[in-house]
């Protein structure tokens, strides 16, 4: 542990990618899906990928999962590689599908991660997380039997039942309709100030990133890099109408710019 | 727009339909052709059934139904080991697939004699390997089918979320594959019933057995006793279907949240 202590003070905490790179070998040749992609964040910001499909933000995050290898490039996160990470069960992730086993309750699916992990199960934990998510109530309900808001919920708990210092969100709301969305992003401004993780969002809704994020990475597609990375600078707690102020209109518009404008990456797409 | 009628309702007169095509056919052919007609009314038939003691139906439709057990049992085991195999070891799908599409390629008649050469003979009264083989060989394909399609049908992300906690592929077989592959080998196992009955009955044919539906239905086309023949054909049906149903109910039984998904 000592080598990882020392890499910790050379290498700073928070989220720390150098130079990563990810090219996928396809039949009709090779894909660069990710191109030297360079990001700090500070231990327990949130940071957010914005971009269009195609940009490489869910590589990033598959690569930090452990999901994906990266070709090139070195990932620290508080000074540990994502391999400790996992060892340690210092990941939580998210997905925009919910993921959760049809034929589990809600209780069992948030238990599943202690399941794998093979850690004693923390029942006490697993009730203050339903509740903390807003699930009281529904500990045996079936995922068949939620809404599509409530799944997400249920996804969201999961992530956070092993007290992960690290916490990977998929587009976790990137299915549901506008108004749950909203509703549900409000609630995660809540849970995570509750249960504070070194975020990491990936998002294809320019609002919903700055109104979450302490940092917005801006990306763009083909070959996947990071444009440019806007901080964040708007107080928390942050309310619904902190969105209809001049500084949150501001960062949209320079956003839009990066994502639309000329040589914009997105043209031409949602 | 009139109402739909209910289910059971355009059941009732889909068979009452057919029923009368049957009676309408069957007397267009005796009015032909006379009573050497090959095709009974429903009356005929079920006068047919009247004759006979019901031992004679017992006696033979015990023997098949036991083959078509042990060929059931033995077929969709070894199919199922098999498809959790390639799912553990995925270097294998190619040779289990390959002999599962053998299984199904190679003409029924043409093995038949040669298992009758291996497995020999069985004592009149008990059940034929040859038949409980053919029976075997009728299943193995849609399991194995059926099973690795489910198996495969896993949510990516669930898997995701099992390794991310550190969960290899046994994990993933244990916590997601198998019981999501339920529905889809529930089905596989449900549509085997009846191919293992159709498998024991022609594994009776080849196999030179006296006892049995088979031989039941030789018998009874060689004395030029359609009614009989008719009878034995509809209770093979009966009992097929029945078998199915029962299978049914087992697989909504046993996995519940997968109502509707697994027909």
């Amino acid at each position: 542990m000592t080598a990882a202590g020392a890499q910790g003070a050379t290498l700073g905490t928070g989220l720390h990618i150098e130079g990563l790179s990810k090219v996928f070998a396809t039949r009709s040749g090779a894909v660069t899906a990710l191109q030297d992609a360079d990001i700090r964040t500070e231990q327990g910001s949130l940071l957010a990928l914005l971009g269009p499909s195609g940009c490489g933000k869910s590589t990033i995050l598959r690569i930090l999962a452990g999901l994906e290898e990266p070709t090139s490039g070195t990932i620290r996160v508080d000074g540990r590689s994502p391999e400790d990470l996992r060892a340690y069960n210092e990941l939580g992730i998210a997905f925009q599908e919910s993921a959760l086993l049809p034929w589990r309750s809600v209780h069992k699916n948030i238990r599943l991660p202690f399941e794998v992990a093979g850690v004693p199960v923390d029942d006490a934990s697993i009730a203050e997380l339903i509740e903390l998510v807003g699930l009281g109530g529904f500990e045996k309900a079936k995922p068949a039997q939620l809404s599509g808001g409530m799944r997400q919920r249920v996804s969201i708990a999961r992530s956070l039942v092993l007290k992960p210092s690290v916490l990977l969100l998929d587009e976790p709301f990137g299915a549901l309709d506008d108004m749950t969305r909203q509703k549900l992003n409000m609630e995660l401004m809540r849970i995570l100030a509750a249960k504070p993780a070194t975020t990491l969002l990936v998002t294809h809704g320019i609002t919903e990133a700055i109104f979450l994020a302490d940092q917005v990475a801006v990306m763009s597609p083909r070959p996947g890099r990071i444009k440019q990375i806007i901080d964040i600078d708007l107080p928390r707690p942050r309310t619904p109408e902190i969105q209809r102020t001049p500084e949150f209109h501001a960062y949209v518009d320079q956003a839009s710019d990066l994502l639309f404008g000329a040589g914009g990456a997105a043209s031409g797409e949602d | 727009m009139p109402r739909p009628l209910p289910a059971w309702a355009s059941a009732l007169a889909g068979a009452v339909a057919l029923i009368a095509l049957w009676w309408v056919a069957a007397a267009a052919a005796q009015a032909s052709e006379g009573d050497a007609a090959g095709i009974p009314t429903p009356a005929q038939v079920l006068a047919s059934f009247g004759e006979l003691d019901p031992s004679f139906y017992w006696n033979n439709f015990s023997v098949t139904l036991a083959e078509a057990a042990q060929g059931y049992l033995w077929g969709n085991g070894l199919a199922l080991v098999l498809s959790a195999l390639v799912l553990v070891a995925p270097r294998l799908e190619g040779v289990v697939m390959q002999l599962a599409v053998v299984s199904y390629c190679i003409p029924i008649v043409a093995i038949g004699p040669l298992l009758l050469l291996i497995l020999g003979i069985p004592t009149p009264g008990e059940p034929s390997s040859t038949a409980a083989f053919l029976a075997a060989i009728c299943v193995f394909f849609t399991t194995v089918v059926g099973s690795l399609l489910g198996l495969k049908s896993a949510d990516r992300a669930a898997l995701d979320v099992v390794r991310v906690y550190g969960g290899g592929r046994f994990t993933q077989l244990r916590k997601v594959r198998i019981v999501s592959a339920l529905p889809a080998v529930l089905t596989a196992l449900q549509i085997a019933v009846p191919a293992a009955f159709l498998g024991a009955i022609l594994g009776e044919y080849l196999g030179k057995v006296e006892v049995g539906v088979g031989p039941a239905m030789v018998i009874a086309q060689q004395s030029l006793n359609a009614p009989r023949l008719w009878g034995l054909a509809i209770a093979s049906g009966v009992v097929a279907l029945v078998a199915y149903l029962l299978v049914g109910l087992l697989t909504r039984l046993s996995a519940p949240w997968a109502r509707g998904a697994a027909a």
